[in-house]
């Protein structure tokens, strides 16, 4: 039982931190960026490409790419998507579909179609639990699922940019009838969410690995974390994840793993018919 | 005027006579290939065979069918992946390229429809790297225009024991499977032979394509007591599950790894963890038929093991397809058809006889990678080394 609650907080975890910046662009801009996928692997393709070029340790390569990723977000969302807002939800919505497309060939170009990870000892290090054994990179990916969310509650609700997302979030043309610049705003959460995915691309490949197809894989992961919290939900995020993992992990065991997919999309159609909201309500919080 | 429009008119009809005499039209031929997803490694792999024979045959000439030379044209088109698109990439292949004969990917997923299109359209189809009970059983009552030259499933998991009873250990073994068709037979086989051969399944995971925490099932057979490890799973699947197992400290004296750890990427991807694992397969460097070594020279410092292997049965395809061509002296379906099926020869794999209904079993063998290098372990080249080095 201590070992199926440890490796669902573990899967949580893992899932919070890909699906965080997902849930953040949603909640705010109304938009779910079907592009995410692309984001986390073409971010481990940055990190590997920054760790053999610099010679440096895989964190310090985290370290330099999350910067270089919010820049790139930030210049997409200016260049590309905030233009399309402006002729509602759909046009950007299938240009995020189109970034993925297009960045799935750029990867299959620039890095070819095998799958790659990360390598450092990190993702093949364990240690134990509470007498369990566990990967080192679950520890993280569930140090940084909480983490994350704990930062992420704070920036919102403690800062001046916080407060200006949230009013952006609220109210597009009130906030910035009130000296906001929501355009600003917006490029700056979807660079916040590019960066939150790369935290979690960090972790990805560290412990598993990439294609240029997977991104796929862990956008649904993502996307059903968002949906069963709640859109812009930050902690309902973190509550769906541990939930999603919880239901994983315990279905597995109980059904087999042949009804991964079954269990916890089922669970995500279960959760649209009677809360479509989500679990944690649906205003940024 | 008349005269002389009339012998200018002869001349043209002449000199258009020769034309088609030393130009015949081309023969195209049409595969779809996976360039995304998780098997893109091999879609490319199985391209440079094709090219690798297509070109081979067309500096020679070209292939001499019904006593004129024609030259092959072969298109290829992406299927990004997708099983879904290569029906209807197969279709067009036939109806708009107007494709002589097809050539087949890989696996069951990609293969199976692709035979399903040569089947209704009545176009013969060559493919290999798909186990064959895997495909056959895809068709109950058979293929008729599909030829299958690759491993038989009974015969290819029987190499895992052999190289285990090369080891010593207490007999005990994990199976870690995909739930696709592969990963069903390989594991019946696997369960349906154990015991013969002196071992016990201690325990089994059979999990679906794009499984990322092993955690529960490393740990369950770790409980087992298994000292073997025996995979059959996509490259993506079984990184994590290695990385895993070492993290976890699971240390089995022998790993297999089926798909996955059969290529250069796998030694690519996980470094020294990959260091000792084994998979099995029907050609190494060194053996084989006429065109083996022109593959191995051409393409051997691009691909490695098991993917080169991959070549080499795309190459023997088309030396096979090309062959029935010749016997056949027309490219008519059923002349061409009936062609294939009577092949008996040497080629670039080896001998190719189709003695199991459409299909042409090749003899396995099991390799080891060592030092960065897949080496043959059944029948013995080196020796085996254990415990797996990487893991351990």
């Amino acid at each position: 039982m201590l070992a199926l609650l440890l490796d669902a907080l573990a899967t949580g975890g893992l899932y919070a931190t890909v699906a965080l910046g997902l849930s953040l662009v949603a909640g705010v801009m109304r938009l779910l960026n079907l592009a995410q996928g692309e984001f986390l692997v073409g971010s481990v393709y940055l990190m590997l490409l920054v760790g053999k070029t610099l010679h440096v340790d895989p964190l310090a390569a985290v370290l330099v790419a999350l910067p270089v990723v919010g820049l790139v977000a930030y210049g997409v969302q200016r260049g590309l998507l905030q233009a399309l807002m402006d002729h509602g939800g759909e046009a950007p919505l299938v240009a995020t579909f189109g970034l993925s497309i297009a960045a799935q060939a750029l990867f299959q170009v620039g890095f070819g179609p095998a799958a790659v990870t990360i390598p450092s000892d990190y993702g093949v290090t364990g240690t134990t639990v509470l007498g369990h054994p566990m990967r080192v990179v679950s520890l993280l990916a569930l140090g940084l699922g909480l983490g994350l969310t704990v930062l992420t509650h704070a920036l919102l609700t403690h800062t001046t940019y916080g407060r200006a997302l949230r009013a952006a979030a609220e109210d597009p043309m009130a906030a910035q009838s009130l000296g906001v610049d929501v355009r600003h705003v917006f490029a700056l959460c979807f660079a916040l969410g590019a960066v939150l995915t790369a935290a979690g691309a960090a972790v990805v490949g560290l412990g598993f690995s990439v294609e240029p197809a997977s991104g796929l894989l862990w956008l649904l992961r993502a996307v059903a974390v968002v949906v069963i919290g709640g859109m812009g939900s930050v902690w309902g995020t973190l509550a769906a994840a541990v939930l999603l993992g919880l239901v994983e992990e315990a279905g597995a065991a109980l059904a087999g793993p042949e009804y991964r997919d079954v269990i916890m999309f089922g669970l995500l159609v279960l959760i649209l018919v009677v809360r479509p909201t989500g679990l944690f309500g649906k205003a940024l919080r | 005027m008349t005269i002389r429009y009339t012998r200018q008119a002869s001349a043209a009809t002449l000199l258009l006579a020769t034309a088609a005499g030393a130009f015949a039209q081309d023969l195209v031929v049409g595969t779809s290939l996976p360039f995304a997803g998780p098997f893109a490694q091999y879609g490319e792999t199985v391209r440079d065979g094709y090219q690798l024979a297509v070109e081979q045959i067309n500096a020679k000439g070209g292939v001499m069918v019904g006593g004129k030379t024609h030259k092959l044209k072969l298109v290829i088109l992406d299927n990004q992946g997708d099983p879904n698109q290569v029906a209807a990439q197969g279709r067009k292949l036939v109806q708009n390229e107007k494709a002589v004969a097809l050539l087949g990917a890989l696996t069951p997923m990609f293969n199976v429809p692709i035979s399903v299109v040569a089947d209704s359209a009545k176009v013969p189809l060559v493919m290999s790297l798909v186990p064959i009970d895997a495909w056959q059983n895809a068709r109950k009552g058979g293929w008729h225009y599909a030829w299958n030259i690759y491993a038989h499933e009974p015969e290819a998991t029987t190499m895992s024991w052999k190289a285990a009873d090369q080891i010593t250990t207490n007999k005990k073994v994990a199976l870690f499977l995909n739930s696709d068709d592969d990963g069903e037979i390989w594991g019946r086989n696997w369960a349906a032979q154990a015991q013969a051969a002196g071992y016990q399944i201690a325990y089994t995971a059979k999990v679906p394509m794009g499984t990322t925490n092993w955690s529960t099932h490393v740990n369950g057979a770790k409980a087992a007591g298994a000292e073997i490890v025996l995979g059959q799973l996509i490259p993506p699947d079984a990184i994590a599950l290695w990385k895993q197992m070492k993290a976890l400290g699971f240390k089995p004296k022998m790993a297999t790894c089926e798909k996955c750890g059969s290529g250069a990427f796998w030694v690519d991807a996980l470094g020294p963890v990959a260091d000792g694992t084994m998979t099995a397969d029907v050609w190494v460097r060194g053996m084989g038929g006429p065109g083996a070594a022109e593959v191995t020279q051409a393409l051997g410092d691009k691909w490695k093991g098991k993917q080169l292997t991959g070549a080499v049965m795309a190459y023997t395809a088309v030396q096979v397809l090309a062959d029935a061509m010749q016997r056949a002296g027309s490219t008519a379906p059923q002349a061409l058809n009936e062609a294939i099926g009577k092949t008996d020869g040497n080629f670039a794999v080896g001998k190719v006889k189709f003695s199991l209904g459409h299909a042409a079993p090749v003899p396995s063998l099991m390799l080891q990678w060592q030092g960065g290098q897949a080496l043959r372990i059944v029948p013995k080249d080196v020796a085996v080394i254990a415990p797996a080095a990487g893991l351990n």
